[in-house]
């Protein structure tokens, strides 16, 4: 039995080998093809799957040059952009006053490029009865103070909230534009009990699977599933409730926080001006075939958003 | 002839100073090695200690278990969240601690249970043939990628787990429970049977002698022979547990609250540290507290390996008489 044991370990062990060998020769087939010029993107969950289609229409073009696009929420994008791991940064809002001077102490000049518009959509299980909320019952439950459906008028149910990593760009505008939306009063947090998922598309998911579920998160995510419901949203009682999804460049709408409260700019934040291949990048992105991608994507193209 | 042999003996004797050359430049080299390697450890554990303690800088003790806010209706109160981008920040650890044994200790009960039952067909019940298969698959079981695993137990066991008990979060301290009891059996499965085997045949055959049945042996003489390798089997599972990352990110929930229900959502220390250290700006104050919590999951991990390391111990003072 012994004899066997040793024989096999033999035999792995030349597998091991084998598979050693041919990754090395591998890895060295690689490092001899031509150099190409690399744009590395970090940031925004929200915007990675938009940033990726960008990234393989424009490679397409241009052949030389590879961008390698990861996510992670926007606060890791400008991390990696102030210690200069990255080129561009996604970024689903714009940088607050502090965060540019923190970069621009550390020698970092940070360039805001709009490139898209999203909205924020609440979304929940397809079956659920609600098919609107106001902004002050969205506050509510996302506060923890309406803890059942059977409070803004659904079924007898316990709401079970999911929401983004304090990381995420999403995260901060709902916090700023829902929780917070009245400036006078106290610093409104997160109820502890909402369930953090890692990006967007975990939050879909998870809506989808949860009858009695609510999460938020950029529009793209979201508007072509058929198992979630968009909530519409008003802004109070006497308003119209708005469905973000109107706002599509079908409908031509300018998307306006008066009409809808959780619009949001997509911004690719540059160290100073865009230059070489970056600027060709951003400008593929702004032109209207990159355009045309972000509508593809379900989010709003800056030439339909007038104003 | 003499000459001869005499210049045969040098030869001999300068093949052997090559070798013992050769011999000895290999045991310094294995030897610097293994000093750098132990240095390594030393040094990762002190820079951890430098970081954590630089936490008290920045926040008082008793903020790391509870802040006071004030609150102008209803007096002050006691808030026990774990909140680092909230205004005023808050770092109680306590809603991640609870979230941590909350999904450890049921995961260790389930392993504990399964893997000894495991432990024990594999070294005294099953056949040469059937050991020899399940084993290795057992073996390939500790080295799945978490990942993988946290995914199956979203995607499959999830909905299940929800139908079976009727949880109201989808997303629970149970599920997480679950996944990291599939690789925790394993490891307990492995190191009961390692201690099991490491019984002399004597004893056992000594059992059989005075009439007694298999199942007898096995519960009043194996077991208990084998009790400290058995329990330490189930604190190294549990140390895996605690320590382990990507499941309980995956399928925990993520909440961080006070409470010790089992079917709601959990937050614990590894995923904490997993999601939040990418984003905090270094020598902050979270970056701090991040290391601090990390520290505390070190030190714990480092007590339970050492217990664990004494019992094996004892064990096999115990065998060896």
């Amino acid at each position: 039995m012994y004899k066997n044991k040793s024989k096999i370990n033999t035999y792995t062990f030349g597998l091991f080998l084998i598979a050693l060998i041919s990754f090395a020769i591998y890895s060295c087939r690689v490092d001899n093809t031509v150099q190409k010029d690399v744009i590395r993107i970090k940031g925004s969950d929200t915007m990675l799957n938009l940033s990726l289609m960008w990234a393989e229409k424009f490679m397409q073009e241009n052949s030389r040059t590879s961008i390698q696009v990861s996510g992670g929420g926007s606060e890791t994008g400008l991390a990696a952009l102030l210690n200069g791991s990255v080129k561009v940064a996604n970024i689903s809002r714009s940088l607050t006053g502090n965060e540019i001077q923190t970069a621009l102490k550390k020698g970092v000049e940070p360039v805001a490029n709009m490139v898209a518009e999203d909205a924020i959509v609440i979304a929940v299980h397809i079956a659920n009865k609600i098919d609107s909320l106001t902004v002050a019952e969205l506050k509510k439950i996302y506060s923890g103070h309406i803890k059942n459906w059977k409070e803004v008028g659904g079924d007898n149910k316990r709401i079970i909230l999911y929401g983004r990593e304090k990381s995420s760009g999403t995260y901060e505008i709902f916090r700023n534009s829902i929780l917070n939306e009245a400036a006078d009063s106290s610093f409104i947090d997160y109820y502890a009990g909402m369930k953090v998922l890692q990006g967007t598309a975990a939050i879909a998911e998870a809506v989808a699977n949860d009858k009695f579920g609510i999460g938020f998160g950029g529009m793209g995510y979201f508007a072509s599933r058929k198992d979630v419901k968009v909530l519409s949203i008003k802004i109070n009682n006497i308003t119209k409730a708005v469905s973000p999804l109107k706002f599509t460049s079908l409908y031509g709408h300018p998307i306006h926080p008066n009409n809808y409260p959780l619009s949001r700019k997509l911004y690719c934040y540059t160290n100073g001006k865009p230059q070489g291949d970056v600027k060709k990048f951003i400008d593929f992105i702004v032109s209207s075939n990159g355009q045309k991608i972000v509508e593809q994507m379900e989010f709003i193209p800056l030439t339909f958003s007038g104003e | 002839m003499l000459p001869e042999s005499n210049n045969e003996l040098l030869k001999t004797s300068t093949v052997l100073n090559k070798k013992n050359f050769i011999e000895k430049s290999f045991e310094y080299f294995l030897k610097i090695n293994g000093i750098i390697a132990g240095a390594l450890i030393l040094f990762i554990f002190l820079f951890m200690i430098n970081e954590a303690v630089q936490v008290l800088n920045y926040i008082t003790p008793e903020n790391l278990l509870y802040i006071k806010l004030d609150n102008k209706s209803a007096g002050d109160i006691f808030s026990f969240d774990w909140s680092p981008t909230s205004n005023p920040p808050k770092y109680s650890i306590l809603p991640l601690l609870l979230g941590s044994f909350l999904t450890a200790i049921p995961a260790c009960l389930i392993s504990a249970f399964l893997g000894l039952i495991l432990g024990v067909y594999l070294s005294e019940i099953a056949s040469a043939f059937s050991r020899n298969l399940i084993k290795p698959v057992i073996e390939v079981f500790t080295g799945i990628p978490t990942v993988v695993v946290g995914f199956i137990t979203l995607v499959v066991a999830a909905n299940f787990i929800q139908d079976v008990f009727g949880t109201v979060s989808r997303l629970n301290a149970l599920l997480a429970a679950f996944g990291l009891s599939t690789i925790v059996i394993p490891i307990i499965a492995s190191l009961t049977d390692d201690a099991l085997r490491s019984i002399p045949e004597d004893i056992r055959m000594a059992s059989y002698a005075l009439g007694a049945s298999k199942w007898q042996t096995i519960s009043t003489v194996l077991i208990p022979t084998a009790i400290n390798g058995i329990s330490a089997s189930v604190l190294i599972g549990f140390s895996r547990a605690i320590g382990e990352t990507m499941i309980v990110l995956m399928v925990s929930g993520n909440a961080a609250v006070i409470s010790v229900d089992l079917f709601g959502s959990v937050r614990t220390i590894s995923a904490t540290i997993a999601a939040e250290l990418g984003q905090v700006s270094i020598n902050s104050q979270h970056y701090y507290a991040l290391f601090f919590i990390g520290f505390l999951l070190f030190v714990f991990t480092l007590l339970i390996n050492l217990l664990a390391e004494l019992m094996l111990d004892k064990m096999k003072r115990k065998v060896n008489i």
